[in-house]
Order: C-alpha cells, then sequence, then structure tokens
C-alpha cells in the first residue's frame, strides 16, 4: 500500500532547482531511508512532505504530493491537521523549555483538544511508545531540558506521536547522539513501525542498512535509485549508487 | 539485530546438513539388496540441497551489506559461507554414492568394511554438524583426530579391490564401484573435517587447517 | 629575560586595568560627591512631607509622587504598544524593505535627544490637542520616548529566541498566533522584562521632555487628576539649582533630591540585575 507518492515534483528556491523531477512512492507500515551527500535535497524532500518549505519566501513548487489520496499542496488543504497527521523529528533534539509533560501535551493541545484526562492518558501512551515512560513517570513535571541528549530525541518523537500521525519523519535523528542513544532509538525505529510509516533522512549508510527496508538515493536533486534496501545494497542499478556505497563520495 | 538473522541463516545450514545426512543413509541402504532403488530419492533431496545452498548464499551476502558485521559475527558469517558450500559438495558426493550404490544393487557383496566405513564417516558428519550446532571447538578437534580412521579404511579397501581385481577380472566394475564409493566416503571424511576446522576459527579465531597444531 | 610577548601582555594588562581604575574611580568620586553633599539631609521627614518656606525646608513628597506617576503611567502606555509593535515587526510585517525601513527608523528614534521630545510633546500634547501642561502631556510624551527603546529591546529579545523551538511548534500543526504566544513570548519575556525595568529607570530620571510638558516649579497639593501639573524629582533639582533665590539652603536641598532619585534609579537597576539573574538560571538554555 501506497502511503506517499510524488509525481513530477519539481522545487525552487529562487532561481535554484532544488529537486528534479522527483517521483517516489512510500510503502505503508514500512521504513524508508533516504540518502545522499550532502546537498543533494534529501532534507528538502522530506520537508515537502509536511509543507515546512512553505516558510521559505522564494519557494516556487510545481507537480504533485499525494498523502493517501488527497494531495497536500492544494490550496483548501488544513495545514494543521496536515502536519499533525505528518509529524516531524529534527537533527537537534529541540525540547521546548517547559515541563516533560507539556512538551508531550502541546499538540493536543494546539489541535484543540481540552479533556485532562485524554491528554494525560495520550501522554502517556506516547512516552510510552517512544520507550521513555519508565525514565520519567516520575518526574513528569520536571523541566525538559534536564533530560540527556538521547532522552530528549526519544521526547520529541514521543511529542511528535502524541498527534498520532500517519507518517513520522525523521531528519538525521541520531546524528547529534552518542552510539548508545543512536542504538536505542534505531530498535525504537523498528518497533514503530508497525503502526507508523517512517521516513528518515540519514548520512549514515550503515544506519539505512540496518533498520530500513525501503532506500532512496538522491543526487544533486534527482531521485537516482529506489528500491529494497536488500538489493540496493548489494546490487545496484545505478553507477552512481555503486560509487555512493562504496565510499568513492559523499 | 543482525543476531536473530545470523541465527536464522545457521537454521538453515543444519536443515541443509539434515537432508544430506538422509541422503547418505539411503544412498547407502541401496547396498543391501532386499530394499528397493531410493535414487530417485536422493535425487530429490539433492534438488533441495542445491536450492538451499543459493537462498543460504543470498542470506550471508545481505547479512555483510546490510550489517556489517565485526569480530565474532563477522568469522561465524565467512564460516558459514564455507560450510554452506562444503555441504554442496557433500551433496554430490551422496549422489555419487547413490549412483554407484545402485549399480551394486543385485550382487552380494563380501564388503563388510564399506558397511564399517559408512557408519566412522556418518558418525564423524554427525559430530562435526553438531560441534557447528553448539560451537564446541573440543568436539570439533576430535572429528580431525579421528580423520585418520577414515583414511585407513580407505587404503584397506584399496587394497582389497586391487585383490579382488587380479582374482575376479570379469567383474572389475563391480569392484571399481566399490572403490568409487569408499572414495567418495573418504571425501565426506575429508569436508566433515573442514566443517570441524570452520568451526574452530569461528569461535576461537584459530585456524587449525593444513594440520597445524592447535 | 622576560620575553618580548610577555612583556607586551604586561603592558596591555595594566594599560586596561588603568582604564578600569579610571572608570570605577570616576563612578566612585561621583557617587561620593552626592551622598556626602545630599545625605545630611535626607530624612523620613524629608521624603513624606512637601516642601515649605520657599523651598528652603520641608520635603520632597510631591515631587516623588509626580515621578511616580509620570513613569508608572507612561510605562502602562508604552510597553504594550511597544511589545506588540514588536512582535508585528518580527513576524507579520512585509515586505521586507518595508521592515528594515521601520527597524532603522526605531533605531534613530531611540537615539534622538530627549529635549527634541520634550518640544514635540509640546507642540502636539500641549498646543495642538490642547491638553495644556499637565500630568497626561507629560506622560505621553514620556511614552513616545520610550517606545523605541521598548520596541528595540523586544525585538531583540524575540530574534534572540532559537529558532528550533518554533520549528518544532509549526511541525506540530501549531499556527503563527499560536506559536508566538505560546513559545516565542514565554521564551523572551525574561530579557522583555529586564528591559522593561531600565526604561523605567531612565524615564525616571528624564528632565527635558517633561520641562514643557509636565511640569511646574510647585504645586501645593497632591495631583487629583491627570490635567493637573505635577512636579518632579529631575526637574525640582534643576529648578532649586538655577531658579532657587536661596542657594544656601537649596543646593543641599537639591543634593538631597539627586541622592534620593539616584537611588531610586539604582534600586530599579538592581531589581532588574537580580530578575535576570534569576530567570536565567531557571532556564537552561
Amino acid at each position: 500500500m501506497v502511503k506517499i507518492k510524488t509525481e513530477n515534483l519539481n522545487l525552487h528556491f529562487g532561481l535554484n532547482h532544488v529537486l528534479k523531477d522527483v517521483n517516489i512512492s512510500i510503502n505503508e507500515r514500512k521504513i524508508t531511508a533516504i540518502i545522499g551527500p550532502s546537498g543533494c535535497g534529501k532534507s528538502t524532500l522530506l520537508r515537502t512532505f509536511n509543507r515546512m518549505n512553505d516558510f521559505a519566501a522564494d519557494l516556487k513548487i510545481s507537480g504533485t504530493v499525494h498523502l493517501g489520496e488527497s494531495d497536500i499542496y492544494e490550496d483548501k488543504v488544513d495545514l494543521s491537521r496536515l502536519r499533525a497527521k505528518v509529524g516531524m523529528v529534527f537533527q537537534k533534539p529541540n525540547p521546548f523549555p517547559k515541563t516533560i509533560y507539556q512538551n508531550v501535551a502541546y499538540g493536543l493541545v494546539i489541535q484543540g483538544k481540552h479533556s485532562r484526562c485524554d491528554i494525560y492518558t495520550r501522554v502517556e501512551e506516547s512516552l510510552k511508545a517512544a520507550w521513555l515512560w519508565d525514565e520519567v513517570k516520575d518526574r513528569l513535571n520536571s523541566s525538559a531540558m534536564c533530560l540527556s541528549g538521547g532522552q530528549q530525541q526519544r521526547l520529541c518523537i514521543a511529542r511528535a506521536l502524541a498527534n498520532s500521525p500517519d507518517v513520522l519523519l525523521l531528519d538525521e535523528p541520531t546524528s547529534a547522539l552518542d552510539p548508545q542513544s543512536t542504538a536505542k532509538i534505531e530498535e525504537l525505529c523498528l518497533d514503530l513501525k508497525e503502526k507508523v510509516s517512517i521516513l528518515i533522512v540519514t548520512h549514515n549508510i550503515a544506519q539505512a542498512g540496518r533498520i530500513s527496508d525501503y532506500t532512496a538515493f538522491m543526487y544533486l536533486g534527482e531521485l537516482v535509485e529506489f528500491g529494497e534496501t536488500s538489493q540496493v545494497f548489494t546490487v545496484p542499478k545505478d553507477k552512481r549508487t555503486e560509487a555512493y556505497l562504496t565510499g568513492a563520495f559523499g | 539485530m543482525q543476531e536473530h538473522r545470523i541465527q536464522e541463516l545457521k537454521a538453515k545450514l543444519l536443515e541443509s546438513a539434515a537432508l544430506i545426512q538422509q541422503m547418505l543413509s539411503l544412498a547407502m541402504i541401496q547396498l543391501n539388496p532386499k530394499e528397493s532403488s531410493s535414487f530417485d530419492e536422493v535425487m530429490a533431496l539433492e534438488a533441495r540441497v542445491n536450492e538451499l545452498e543459493l537462498k543460504n548464499d543470498t542470506l550471508a551476502i545481505n547479512l555483510i551489506a546490510l550489517f556489517q558485521p565485526e569480530a565474532k559475527d563477522l568469522r561465524r558469517i565467512m564460516m558459514m559461507f564455507r560450510i554452506n558450500s562444503d555441504l554442496e559438495r557433500l551433496g554430490d558426493q551422496a549422489v555419487n554414492i547413490a549412483e554407484s550404490a545402485r549399480h551394486l544393487q543385485s550382487y552380494e557383496l563380501d564388503f563388510p568394511d564399506i558397511w564399517q566405513m559408512q557408519e566412522a564417516t556418518m558418525e564423524m558428519l554427525t559430530n562435526s554438524i553438531t560441534a557447528f550446532l553448539n560451537e564446541d571447538t573440543d568436539a570439533a578437534t576430535a572429528v580431525c583426530a579421528n580423520d585418520n580412521i577414515i583414511d585407513a579404511f580407505n587404503r584397506a579397501i584399496y587394497d582389497r579391490v586391487l585383490t579382488g581385481i587380479k582374482g575376479d577380472s570379469a567383474h572389475a566394475e563391480r569392484y571399481l564401484h566399490v572403490l568409487r564409493i569408499a572414495k567418495n566416503l573418504e571425501r565426506i571424511g575429508d569436508l566433515a573435517t573442514n566443517i570441524a576446522e570452520n568451526t574452530v576459527y569461528l569461535a576461537l579465531g584459530r585456524v587449525i587447517k593444513h594440520n597445524q597444531e592447535l | 629575560m622576560i620575553s618580548q610577548r610577555k612583556l607586551k601582555e604586561s603592558i596591555g594588562i595594566g594599560l586596561i586595568g588603568f582604564m578600569m581604575m579610571l572608570t570605577i574611580g570616576f563612578l566612585l568620586i561621583f557617587v561620593y560627591r552626592i551622598f556626602s553633599q545630599g545625605i545630611h539631609v535626607v530624612s523620613w521627614e524629608f521624603i513624606s512631607t512637601p516642601p515649605r518656606e520657599a523651598m528652603t525646608a520641608g520635603g520632597i513628597l510631591p515631587a516623588l509622587i509626580g515621578t511616580f506617576w509620570l513613569t508608572f503611567l507612561a510605562v502602562l502606555i508604552s510597553v504594550p504598544v511597544g511589545i506588540f509593535t514588536a512582535i508585528y515587526l518580527n513576524n507579520y510585517a512585509r515586505p521586507r524593505w518595508f521592515v528594515s525601513t521601520l527597524k532603522i527608523t526605531i533605531n534613530t528614534l531611540a537615539g534622538v535627544p530627549s529635549i527634541i521630545f520634550g518640544l514635540f510633546g509640546m507642540a502636539l500634547f500641549v498646543n495642538m490637542l490642547n491638553l495644556q501642561v499637565s500630568l497626561i502631556s507629560g506622560v505621553l510624551t514620556l511614552a513616545v520616548l520610550s517606545l523605541p527603546m521598548i520596541i528595540n529591546a523586544s525585538e531583540e529579545a524575540l530574534a534572540s529566541v532559537p529558532r528550533d523551538n518554533s520549528e518544532a511548534s509549526y511541525a506540530l500543526g501549531a499556527s503563527k498566533r499560536q506559536t508566538i504566544q505560546r513559545i516565542l513570548i514565554p521564551a523572551a519575556l525574561p530579557n522583555i522584562l529586564t528591559s522593561i525595568i531600565l526604561v523605567v529607570g531612565r524615564v525616571a530620571g528624564e528632565t527635558a521632555p517633561i520641562m514643557y510638558t509636565a511640569v511646574t516649579f510647585f504645586n501645593r497639593q497632591l495631583p487629583k487628576s491627570i490635567h493637573d501639573e505635577v512636579m518632579a524629582l529631575p526637574y525640582h533639582i534643576f529648578a532649586l539649582m538655577t531658579e532657587g533665590t536661596k542657594p544656601a539652603k537649596q543646593v543641599p536641598i537639591a543634593y538631597g533630591s539627586a541622592l534620593v532619585l539616584m537611588t531610586l534609579v539604582l534600586l530599579i537597576s538592581s531589581t532588574a540585575l537580580a530578575l535576570r539573574y534569576y530567570l536565567r538560571k531557571k532556564r537552561q538554555w
């Protein structure tokens, strides 16, 4: 089942042609990794899926991006609901300078939920899903800034999960973390993919190999290759993919 | 993450080994004139062994490509790769034995050695596979020591075949088949020794090939 | 053998140390002078009673009250206006050239000498709007004076909030308004508060803007409405020193007033510093 599909996606920032004719189909409840050298457009591609690129003043976008049945770039799209359904976790953990509870509850409050009981239940569920509940259940009212880097990132994941998203976008989520935290978050992704489709941008090829079901290789704004990870990593179809994987560049 | 995949590969290898042991028994049974030919069964099993070999190859390559195993994991996967091809060759030996045994089926043979050799070989094979399953280096070393016994049987049978041909040249073909079976059994002994040596490397990182001392 | 580098370093440090001594020295002399000249005049009676006998005796109560009302009302007006303007500039204003021009203008205004604000206030509030010399004219003039300062400080406070928190807020589905209200303002608040307090200190001590718009030399009663004229501490000092007829008695009173005013400003600044320290400890940026 295809969750996200782009057709002839072209994106410009002013005169800069950042995404060139990208056609990609992301499968439901799988982990798809997007790899490629710096500046190839992988983060930009990721951000088209929750329209976070819209903040750039000189954005020009053409082609379609379908989430399920609907085109998310249509005029009547409710951005708030879109971003609740397509959650995002950033490279540097960025919890709000509020309590742990307030952080996770933020999305719910924004979406207009008022029932304290419902919110509390959802906060607990999300923290459990992010494998953080046991570590923080006794100090939900302490500041989120007191957590370690790995914990903060899991908090950001819980925060995104609170909105019950269909898709989770991870933009190099472990590049600022130590190896133990990285391993924990990788295992967490494998656990989460049962319920949520996961897209992860990573410059760490080994990470893509470890956890992803599908891999997309991008180079200079083009989608060069897309396929099952075991195939891409053993017999890539494009020479550029092979060059990148063997460390010839990037 | 990769541990359960390594275990999966191991399980598949053991599956292959079990098939081969079955093939060997079926092959040798044909030497008993009262039993019917089981050659077709042996061939069917061989097809499955070959299929498994290809699947296991892919499993091993994917493991290396996706998980960059190090140290013990790397040794395990590399050795399992080797054991995989050894198993396939074992299958070929078993087929050869089945062919020759089929030829000898209608005859009453006076070669008790061959049964003893077969028993010793099967035991060696079973021991080496068990050593691999448990990653037991002591058992593996014991297997390597037993290679001499099989060689001794092979030489004895060779002498008797030679004598037999000189004395009864009309039935030379039968004797040659017996020799072929013995040779293949000896090869099986060698391959079982390979598996044992690979098991030691896998577990300890020490090479005991080519008769190096442990 | 002392190396050349060490020598240069010693000379440099010595020079810097000397400059620091000069500065501190000035400050100490300044404070000491006012303190020593004014302390024997200051007493509870001084602070709580109005002046008597043509400003040669009595206290400065009306001036204190006047300064209080002027400052309080001016800040009450300029703070909300200033903060909302800063929010608008930071988040909503388009296009870019317009915003830049506006920011430069505000920056310039913050540096305009306060006497010009005084003249502006007189022209607009006292004459054109016919509010006469009154508390309200003074308040409005001081509000206009402090507006650029508040806008600048708020704008800077808002701009220094790290972007990644706002990004996270948007990525969770928040609208611009929600992000500003829940993330930006709480994060910028400590810095904004600190700058407000500093502006209060500044406004309390301004003389020029109130000279032609609000103050009078002597008022028997305390102000009853915003249309009354008021006394104020800075002007009181000025008046005593330049228009007083009995310097022997009045100069000490002037110093006393100066001491009170200086203490007031120091108190306000210390509050600002303490608040900033406390809030920084709470925040773990």
